[in-house]
């Protein structure tokens, strides 16, 4: 399946990458009105880490063997069978923060806005290319299909 | 391995599901029947305290997912092995080329007067939850015997039925095995907003309407509940001559010592990556992985169970709490942050340059990491103390241990 | 591309130069004013993260961005990057009584040395109002009488080869005969019997100046290298040396030996596909290059071969070269190591005398001989050197090839270009009035994402060109960079075959020297003279 990548070499940190997401996950999905009015409910499903000059986006990584799906103890985060990617599902959620515990990327985030529950990179479902890798100005995020990236 | 019969499972919880769903990933047409008491059989078993779910919220699977997988079901007790056959309750016959027994735990139970009575319950299955929904109309006081992961879901249980609770532990703190002394205080500060907590002091005697405690003190209690934990249910293990410990013994592939048998789940004990050694480790996760480790030999395709540790998150009355390994070990370095103001406590012990368990108390955002550092055995020296800083997360994890998820070679 | 010595002010305008020089109160004011529409601004902190500069910064209380005009250069990268387009720079408006002699830009530089006490600093080509020539010569086109080509259908020949062409050749034809089925038949094998000098082979008359690591960044490098190697064409690693991990693009490369000798061994000249001599540059010629020790990271110094964190001295002369001959004996010392088997350029600055000058570097036994013209950049150059000396490199292209052609020399050296080509036209005008190719360095910058802010000298480049900061190199993606290179080449062969076409000729060749198809418009005599060409108007 096709995943999100960051090459760590050309993240700048900009967090462009960051407002796509909240933006492709607000309700108007238009930048000035999800800040100026939606603003305190939005959360970002990616997590842009630094380090000194060193950083990179990231979120989650569909694994094959996923911790999180492992863990859940609702049944709200799932593999999809035919995309093969990770889903949670937000009305069955409890948060137990189970997933959380378990992620070992810690690419799963809490949304205690409206009501307690984990969130994650959905890969922007039916969309071309997810929000944060197109708004990459570097292409420090990548969507593509790589062999050998299942392995752990 | 490969199966050419029938394939049988006796539990139909986590382990048992994940293990059906291995098996119909790589194999569709493979018979399988379950054996299972649960009438009800798709809720979730950690999601049946929370009282203000209806029944389709609780299902862990939906509702058709026997069906869709093309499993049998006999509903029924599973008493015993006798060659290939599980032998039921009311002495049928199931035949099986494979056994997966994944029965689970069972609460452990107190000699103490009154343990019997009516208003005495424990809490592992929605029975028990139905049956004590009914028993608390009209009922004010309760007390919930041990504070720990069903202690607390207990008291929350009963707090969201509109009773008064009383939590009595036996020990200094709440989660007394996994929390050290400061984490212990702030989650007792915590359960004390919601419940009455006795500490050092345990039940003697339980009457209709009050228990009688240790020290001689009486408590209001209309219905006790006792939740002290767990322990690997050997019942059919122990009839049908499989070799148990504290849980039944399995191999790598979660094989038994009975051949085609395999067991899963929290009636096994298996590996634990942090001592080395095969204890009981009656967690979700644990179970889920060593049902789809047994399903997957079970389709002949051949995995081993890597091991795990324990492990728990949970939520006491809206503060999280996870706690990670050997979370209450003395002997290693302790590397802590601790903000008193706002209840934050998180706590690593590495030892040998590598964390061995971790506390997080309040602000559990990105434990996961934590987790995946004690399971991949990543020496932290060089950062162990940033470890609790505001910009730690996975770029300290040095690239060569990155898992390939993140970097595939061609990056 | 490197800062000159003995300068005190190295940062733009401003409050950390004149704290240095413990003055109180600036007199200066910003030169730019940057405006920031609330409606638009989402908090998002894009442009405080962008900025090296520090321009933008975040008010946690009063939850706004903030921006210190005085601190703007103008790269626009903020501007750029803001997801909402809510950035606005423009020229900062305060009414400086008017005055063609003391303009405001006279004002504000004699405010900064007075607070610095510092020769004044500046990086890339000249931004001073002298006429551009290039804007003044007409290109002609066929009419009637002669066809033009439509270079969609026709074959257009735009390969170049650079190197000395020997004055004659000579061949060896042998006939045979031999009996076919029904007659006799007869071949004829045409054989060259001279032996040709070494020679690049460009796919078009293009080539990307030298720019030297140190001045820009690794990333920018590897893109010149990649598109270069993409293009057919060539870049030039300037005085900074090569790193080792561009060694598999030495095909494409031309090695800068230059005054300081930085990153020079066998090893150097032996992956090159030609070297050149460098002895002037057209943003700074007669000056040397100071790239401060701090600058001289570990990469650096591997790469230029001294020892870390010492001063990398370009002295002004090469001290080994006092004249024609001592050239002479510096360009054959690299002929014989590299065994006579790569072109051998030498690169001057357009000065006066260049006519003269190019002769004798051609007599003393160049191949190509590169010419940097008035407007040529630099990653830092003394603003008065670079305002104010030098020729237009559009004199100089005739008056060398005119020169050359008198002496009967102009065979035996290819003449390479420099100094503000800004798009095909111009190149296409160069070649006309005599250059084989031309190097493009500003031209390529842009095409990458440079702005023209003329910070190189600071080391701050918000667009990771210009630039060690580990922070900002990696803001170029040399791929990205690498693709609109090869994009912008290959843009311009295509307009230059269109021209060509409109022209009627088919081949560069044939374009070189063609100064009939030139016109001058709005030019005086004595520059059409020097240019030869006509005036607009003025017939075949």
């Amino acid at each position: 399946m096709k995943k999100i990548y960051f090459n760590e070499e050309y993240c700048m940190a900009c967090r462009l990458c960051e407002i796509a997401c909240l933006v492709a996950h607000s309700k108007s999905k238009k930048i000035i009105k999800a800040y100026k009015e939606e603003f305190p409910s939005l959360t970002p499903r990616l997590i842009i880490e630094q380090k000194g000059p060193l950083s990179f986006a990231i979120q989650c990584r569909h694994c094959k063997d996923a911790p999180c799906v492992e863990a859940c103890v609702t049944g709200a985060m799932k593999r999809g069978k035919k995309t093969g990617a990770v889903s949670h599902d937000r009305e069955k959620c409890v948060g137990c923060w189970m997933c959380i515990m378990s992620c070992p990327f810690g690419v799963i985030l809490m949304d205690t806005k409206e009501k307690k529950v984990a969130t994650k990179c959905d890969l922007c479902e039916d969309v071309r290319e997810p929000a944060c890798v197109d708004a990459c100005p570097n292409e420090a995020l990548v969507y593509k299909e790589v062999k050998g990236s299942e392995k752990k | 391995m490969k199966s050419s019969g029938k394939i049988v499972i006796i539990g139909s919880s986590v382990a048992a599901i994940s293990a059906i769903e291995t098996i119909r990933e790589k194999n569709k047409n493979l018979p399988i029947t379950v054996i299972t008491k649960d009438r009800d059989l798709f809720y979730s078993r950690p999601l049946i305290s929370y009282t203000n779910f209806t029944d389709e919220q609780r299902y862990y699977r939906d509702k058709n997912f026997f069906r869709k997988n093309n499993v049998d079901l006999i509903f029924g007790e599973a008493t015993i092995v006798k060659n290939n056959s599980v032998v039921l309750e009311n002495k049928k016959n199931v035949k099986f080329s494979e056994l997966l027994i994944a029965v689970g735990g069972k609460p452990i139970t107190l000699d103490i007067k009154g343990i019997d009575g009516k208003n005495v319950f424990t809490l592992t299955t929605k029975d028990d939850a139905d049956n004590i929904k009914k028993f608390c109309k009209n009922k004010k006081h309760a007390v919930v015997i041990g504070c720990g992961m069903i202690g607390i879901k207990a008291a929350e249980f009963l707090k969201g039925l509109g009773l008064n609770v009383s939590i009595v532990e036996l020990m200094d703190k709440p989660f007394a095995s996994v929390l050290d002394e400061k984490s212990g205080k702030i989650i007792a500060d915590k359960i004390k907003k919601h419940a009455k907590l006795i500490l050092n002091n345990s039940v003697s005697d339980i009457k209709e309407n009050q228990c009688i405690l240790k020290n001689g003190e009486k408590i209001p209690s209309d219905i006790v509940i006792c939740a002290i934990g767990v322990v690997p249910n050997l019942d059919i293990a122990k009839k049908s001559q499989i070799k148990t410990n504290r849980g039944i013994v399995v191999d790598e592939f979660m094989r038994t010592s009975r051949k085609n048998v395999y067991a899963a789940g929290d009636c096994t004990e298996a590996l634990d990556i942090l001592s080395g050694k095969k204890i009981p480790i009656p967690i979700w996760p644990v179970a889920y992985r060593q049902g789809a480790v047994a399903g997957s030999n079970i389709a002949g395709i051949a995995k081993e169970y890597a091991g795990g540790f324990v492990r728990n998150s949970v939520d006491v009355f809206g503060l999280p709490l996870i706690t990670l390994g050997l979370s209450n070990d003395k002997s290693g370095e302790e590397i802590v942050f601790s903000d008193e103001k706002s209840k934050v406590y998180k706590k690593a012990i590495v030892k040998d340059g590598k964390i061995i368990g971790a506390i997080f108390v309040g602000d559990i955002a990105r434990a996961g990491i934590f987790t995946g550092m004690i399971k991949d055995g990543i020496d932290v020296s060089n950062f162990k103390n940033e470890i609790f800083s505001e910009n730690f997360g996975y770029i300290y994890v040095p690239k060569e241990f990155r898992s390939k998820e993140v970097t595939p070679i061609e990056i | 591309m490197e800062s000159s010595a003995s300068v005190l002010c190295k940062s733009s305008v401003s409050v950390q130069c004149i704290r240095k020089a413990n003055m109180k109160k600036s007199l200066l004011f910003p030169d730019f004013t940057v405006t920031r529409d609330p409606d638009k601004c989402i908090q998002c902190e894009v442009c405080v993260r962008q900025c090296a500069f520090d321009a933008h910064s975040f008010d946690k209380e009063a939850n706004k961005i903030e921006t210190d005009n005085s601190k703007c250069v103008s790269c626009l990268r903020c501007a750029t990057m803001c997801p909402t387009g809510a950035i606005t720079v423009s020229e900062h408006q305060q009414n400086i009584k008017k005055n063609k002699n003391w303009t405001e830009k006279q004002l504000k530089e004699l405010y900064k040395q007075s607070e610095t006490g510092g020769i004044l600093l500046t990086g890339m080509g000249t931004d001073k109002d002298y006429k551009i020539i290039w804007d003044h010569i007409l290109l002609d086109a066929a009419q009637v009488t002669n066809p033009s080509i439509d270079p969609l259908r026709e074959p257009m020949e735009l390969r170049t080869y650079l190197g000395a062409k020997p004055d004659r050749i000579e061949f060896r034809v042998q006939s045979s005969e031999f009996r076919g089925q029904n007659k006799k038949l007869r071949t004829t094998n045409y054989e060259l019997q001279t032996k040709l000098p070494p020679q690049l082979k460009l796919e078009t008359p293009i080539l990307f100046s030298a720019m030297s690591y140190g001045a820009i960044s690794l990333n920018t490098m590897r893109a010149l290298a990649r598109a270069a190697d993409e293009c057919g064409i060539f870049y030039n690693t300037g005085e900074g040396g090569l790193p080792k991990e561009l060694y598999k693009y030495g095909k494409n490369t031309i090695v800068q030996v230059a005054s300081g000798r930085f990153g020079v061994d066998s090893d150097y000249l032996d992956v090159a596909a030609a070297v050149e001599i460098k002895v002037g540059q057209g943003a700074k010629p007669g000056i040397g290059g100071h790239l401060p020790g701090e600058k001289v990271t570990e990469e650096i110094s591997q790469t230029r071969m001294i020892p870390t964190g010492t001063d990398a001295l370009s002295p002004a002369p090469h001290h080994d070269i006092y004249s024609i001959e001592d050239l002479s004996q510096l360009i054959y010392s690299i002929k014989e190591a590299t065994g006579y088997k790569k072109p051998l350029s030498v690169k001057v600055a357009a000065v006066h005398n260049i006519a003269a000058i190019a002769s004798g570097i051609v007599r003393a036994g160049a191949d190509i001989v590169a010419i940097d013209g008035l407007r040529g950049g630099t990653g830092a150059a003394p603003t008065r050197i670079r305002d104010n000396v030098g020729i237009p490199i559009e004199l100089a292209i005739s008056a060398v090839d005119s020169r050359l052609r008198e002496e009967g020399i102009r065979n035996r050296a290819s003449i390479i270009a420099a100094g503000g080509f800004r798009n095909s036209a111009d190149v296409v005008k160069a070649i006309a009035l005599g250059a084989d190719a031309v190097y493009i360095g500003t031209a390529a910058l842009v095409a990458m994402g440079c702005h023209l802010c003329q910070k190189c000298y600071t080391g701050k480049c918000n667009w990771g060109i210009a630039t060690q900061d580990p922070y900002l190199v990696k803001r170029l993606n040399p791929e990205i960079a690498a693709r609109r290179l090869v994009n912008l080449i290959k843009a311009w062969s295509h307009e230059i075959k269109e021209i060509m076409g409109g022209m009627g000729i088919n081949a560069v060749e044939s374009l070189r020297g063609n100064r009939l198809r030139l016109r001058g418009f709005d030019l005086h005599e004595n520059e059409l003279k020097i240019l030869d060409i006509k005036p607009a108007g003025e017939s075949m």
